[in-house]
């Protein structure tokens, strides 16, 4: 009976590993050879992509750009939505309901529409900005589109609702039972939060960070439209390579260099919270 | 019951109306051109793509086909073809601009011209056209600047494109990157302005450098919303946008670069037809409307670009549209035209233009 | 001393008492006006663009010369630009609900059957088995679109079948992305629950089928749903992968609004956007009635 289950996976499995192997194999194949232009592609296997990749500092320097990008707008979010996530997650299911739909509504509205909102809502001379340059929160410069931390308010924007959801589904497993328990035991409210909450959720945290950090790097339309052609993230640059050149080869390399360091960041982040939930158990 | 007289000469006369009605509304025998045929044409979209329907996809419909339009500029065309590779075109007609019409011709996506069958050309430069492609807009690149935050700030009319490395403009500016023609034209300015060309663009991406930009992206959208609000002082675009902002209400006007002693910088686009397209005869007909009178008076008056048709142009330049310090935005006197400078594409070089503006400029 | 101080000590205590309650009831009270507040902040933070947006659709301004600029606050109201919404808009909304439906009925079909085997399946290697069908999720989407596009070229030159720019190829590509949400989602659910429900049925008499449907499918329907509405969004959403797969008369919403972004401006796309917003909201009323939104509040989950 158990070994049934098995065996309702094989379908999924065979046609999943196909589309994902399948497509990479094929897209990645062409890294190895040469670009002739006009998207054609050589016949002789080389290196020379790759080495072009690593050789040319502006390569590294767009994947720094995206990391540091992602990291801050990770960051940025989480703090802006964990509170609101906790909120919503402990309130009566009617209002709870409501909330999460507001949510799920925006998510309907086109990215390309929402930064255009975005960029008349932070016009350099409309109402927003002028109060907070006057108050000395953003600098003179500030701009939403071209500057780093403008690109990463942008983002941050447009990450708050999916992360909201996200962390709404991982809070609401905590049962308040918990909490209370805690509270009843004299636990100062912020005690209860960094000992009991912040704890319980951290895996679920961790995961939808590690979504949002994904997205991020690989975020083509909203960098595109606010990185204003100074901000090069390097799915930009790759897109570029293909619509430009048309250079089939090195944009395959590129996205290989891509995958590679954001697989990389994933496996290191969960190996690093697994190592501090032993030591952190190990203590308690 | 007999039926009074006027009762039966009233139901006659409506019969007669009708019989009338229905001889007047039957269409003629005679078959239109096209009939049938749907015309596939790449090009611009948006207010670009209805003003053609008005009046060339009226001109084709009345021969009995349809055309559909597909969002297309030279680069995405080129993509498709490219895509398209064996298979059969992806369209019948395409825009082409100069930087890729290198590429178009390695990958052999042009079919050659009939050009008996696009008369109106008599009416356009020959060195508008060709056996290959037949220009049909061009714009004339250059700065457009908020002609009333430049009275604010003091800052006289500019006359040329580096006198805008001033510190009121930082942070104010936008220009286009290598990746839209626009921006090479710029690129180009710049570098003759300061030592180079086209051989040598370098002193130009310093200048640029020195400007210290908004942004470089050429995003119409945005780049028209920021002039409004005021993010923008001033853009190097092609003046058909100082045109368009100007109908919009924002104060602009359209500086024109001086190369070598020559004034005004156009930008041509052309019309081709893609090789294995089986509508070549609707295409060439396409292509005939898109040049003749009414489409290029069209696009004269409403997208702000340079008519290829001549006969619009000696009727218009003696009435050009003016901004609001009365400096008219296009150069349309003829003698002006014959002056113009135009860029040498053969010392362009994509991948190491670009290379450049990304080592001086990004990251 | 004994009975004066000791009636003072129970004051001083019975006052001490009152007032750590006092204290605790404001203290809520203030939490939770700044719980509150800053929700209000962020979600009032979240919808101004698309509000900015959306009011600009009723710019009554002229249609001819105020096409440059998104006008907002709007002047003289008027739905003029929702008549103009021109027929290849429609058709695009259509090929995008179309399309994100079919890819999330396709990433259940797929990916619940996967949860079920991940989760309750006995084999080595299931952490594998589970990351191998996440695995999309880490992939860059403009990896996946130029992937895709690849394959298909390269299945049109080998195999003769030519998948760009067809309807298929397009929800391939997101039945691609949208599996992996579904598996998750069921999967969190799986792992919630005890296996034991099922042993019992089964002990108690019910067959396999009858067991999946009627303990383990009420079990997992809120991964489905929440698995689903999240593949739905992302599909729905999507330009990046769309821009590389779709043709040119089969092209999603929202890569028709990226394209008209690069021309001339046009106000009906933010008609358009207005539509889609009181689309969502009928469609989030439907599902209310259908199923109730609570089903959702359970379902989600991350792992």
């Amino acid at each position: 009976m158990k070994a049934n289950w098995g065996l309702v996976l094989l379908p999924p499995l065979v046609f999943c590993m196909l589309l994902l192997f399948g497509s990479q194999w094929v897209f990645l194949r062409s890294s190895f050879f040469e670009d002739l232009g006009i998207g054609r592609l050589g016949t002789e296997f080389q290196l020379n992509n790759y080495l072009t990749v690593f050789a040319d500092p502006f390569f590294f320097s767009a994947l720094t750009l995206n990391f540091k990008l992602a990291a801050g707008v990770v960051v940025c979010t989480l703090l802006v939505a964990y509170p609101v996530a906790y909120t919503v997650a402990r309130m009566r299911a009617r209002w709870a309901i409501i909330f999460l739909s507001a949510i799920v509504v925006t998510s309907f509205v086109s990215i390309v529409i929402k930064v255009l909102g975005i960029i008349i809502l932070f016009a350099a001379d409309g109402p927003m900005v002028k109060t907070l340059k006057s108050l000395g929160i953003l600098s003179e410069r500030f701009a939403v589109i071209g500057t780093m931390p403008g690109v990463i308010i942008g983002l941050t924007h447009l990450a708050i609702a999916f992360m909201v959801m996200m962390l709404f589904s991982v809070i609401q497993t905590i049962p308040r039972s918990l909490e209370e328990a805690a509270e009843i035991h004299g636990a100062p409210r912020w005690r209860v939060f960094l000992r009991v909450i912040i704890p319980l959720s951290l895996p679920g945290v961790v995961s939808a960070s590690l979504l949002l950090f994904n997205v991020i790097m690989g975020a083509f339309v909203s960098a595109l439209l606010l990185g204003g052609g100074k901000i090069m993230t390097l799915p930009v640059v790759i897109q570029r390579t293909i619509m430009l050149y048309s250079e089939y080869g090195m944009a395959a390399a590129l996205s290989a260099v891509l995958m590679l360091f954001v697989l990389t960041i994933n496996i290191l982040s969960v190996f690093l919270v697994t190592r501090m939930r032993a030591a952190s158990s190990a203590v308690t | 019951m007999k039926r009074s007289l006027y009762q039966s000469s009233v139901g006659l006369a409506g019969v007669a109306v009708m019989a009338l009605g229905l001889f007047v509304a039957t269409p003629s025998a005679e078959a239109g051109m096209f009939d049938g045929q749907k015309l596939t044409v790449a090009t611009f979209g948006g207010s670009w793509r209805d003003r053609i329907k008005l009046i060339v996809g009226k001109a084709f419909e009345a021969e009995g086909g349809t055309i559909e339009f597909i969002v297309g500029n030279a680069g995405q065309n080129l993509q498709s073809m490219i895509a398209a590779r064996g298979q059969k075109a992806p369209f019948d007609v395409m825009e082409i601009t100069d930087e890729h019409w290198g590429n178009f011709v390695e990958g052999d996506f042009v079919q050659k011209l009939d050009l008996s069958k696009i008369p109106n050309t008599k009416d356009v430069d020959p060195a508008l056209f060709d056996d290959f492609k037949v220009g049909n807009w061009i714009v004339l690149e250059g700065l457009v600047y908020n002609i009333a935050k430049f009275k604010e700030l003091g800052l006289p009319r500019p006359t040329t494109f580096s006198e805008l490395d001033h510190p009121k403009l930082k942070g104010k500016l936008h220009m286009s990157d290598s990746s839209n023609f626009t921006g090479l034209y710029t690129i180009s300015v710049l570098a003759h302005e300061n030592g180079g060309s086209e051989s040598n663009i370098q002193p130009g991406l310093d200048k640029i450098k020195s400007m210290d930009m908004h942004s470089y992206s050429q995003n119409a959208v945005t780049v028209n919303q920021m002039l409004k609000s005021g993010e923008l002082y001033a853009t190097f675009a092609h003046c058909g946008w100082a045109v368009r902002n100007h109908d919009a209400g924002t104060p602009v006007g359209c500086v024109h670069p001086v190369v070598n002693g020559k004034r005004g910088a156009p930008a041509v686009g052309y019309a081709a037809i893609a090789k294995g397209s089986k509508n070549a005869a609707a295409a060439h007909f396409y292509i005939n409307e898109l040049v003749g009178f009414e489409m290029q008076e069209l696009f004269h008056v409403k997208n702000g670009i340079v008519p290829v048709n001549n006969k619009v142009l000696e009727q218009y330049y003696k009435m050009p549209k003016l901004d609001s310090e009365g400096v008219p935005f296009l150069i349309l006197d003829p003698k002006e035209v014959a002056n113009f400078w135009y860029l040498d594409y053969s010392k362009y070089d994509a991948k190491g233009w670009q290379r450049a503006w990304d080592r001086t400029l990004l990251n | 001393m004994t009975e004066q101080n000791s009636t003072d000590l129970s004051v001083a205590a019975s006052g001490k008492a009152l007032r750590s309650v006092m204290n605790f009831n404001i203290g809520r009270r203030l939490r939770r006006i700044v719980a509150y507040s800053w929700v209000g902040i962020v979600y009032s933070f979240i919808f101004a663009p698309i509000i900015v947006v959306i009011g600009s659709s009723f710019d009554g301004g002229s249609v001819i010369a105020g096409r440059a600029v998104l006008q907002f606050p709007p002047s003289n109201l008027s739905l003029q630009w929702y008549w103009l919404i021109p027929p290849s808009m429609f058709q695009s909304l259509w090929v995008s609900v179309s399309m994100a439906a079919i890819s999330a009925a396709c990433g259940i079909v797929i990916g619940v059957p996967a949860a079920l085997g991940i989760i309750r399946g006995k084999f080595y290697g299931k952490t594998l088995m589970g990351s191998l069908f996440r695995a999309p999720l880490q992939i860059p989407f403009i990896v996946i679109g130029l992937a895709f596009l690849q394959s298909y070229y390269f299945l049109g030159d080998v195999l003769g079948l030519h998948m760009r720019g067809t309807f298929t190829g397009l929800v391939l590509g997101h039945v691609f992305v949208a599996t992996p949400y579904v598996v998750g989602a069921v999967g969190a659910q799986l792992q919630r629950f005890n296996p034991a429900y099922e042993e019992a049925a089964l002990i108690h008499g019910a067959n396999r089928w009858r067991t999946f449907y009627r303990v383990t499918m009420p079990i997992i329907m809120p991964g489905i749903y929440a698995g689903g509405l999240y593949a739905f969004l992302i599909s729905f959403g999507d330009v990046t992968i769309s821009l590389f797969l779709s043709g040119p008369d089969l092209s999603p919403l929202p890569v028709e609004i990226f394209y008209a972004l690069d021309n001339d401006f046009e106000p009906t796309i933010t008609a358009i956007a207005s539509l889609v917003v009181v689309g969502s909201l009928i469609i989030l009323y439907l599902i209310q009635r259908l199923v109730g939104m609570e089903v959702l509040l359970r379902g989600g989950g991350s792992n």
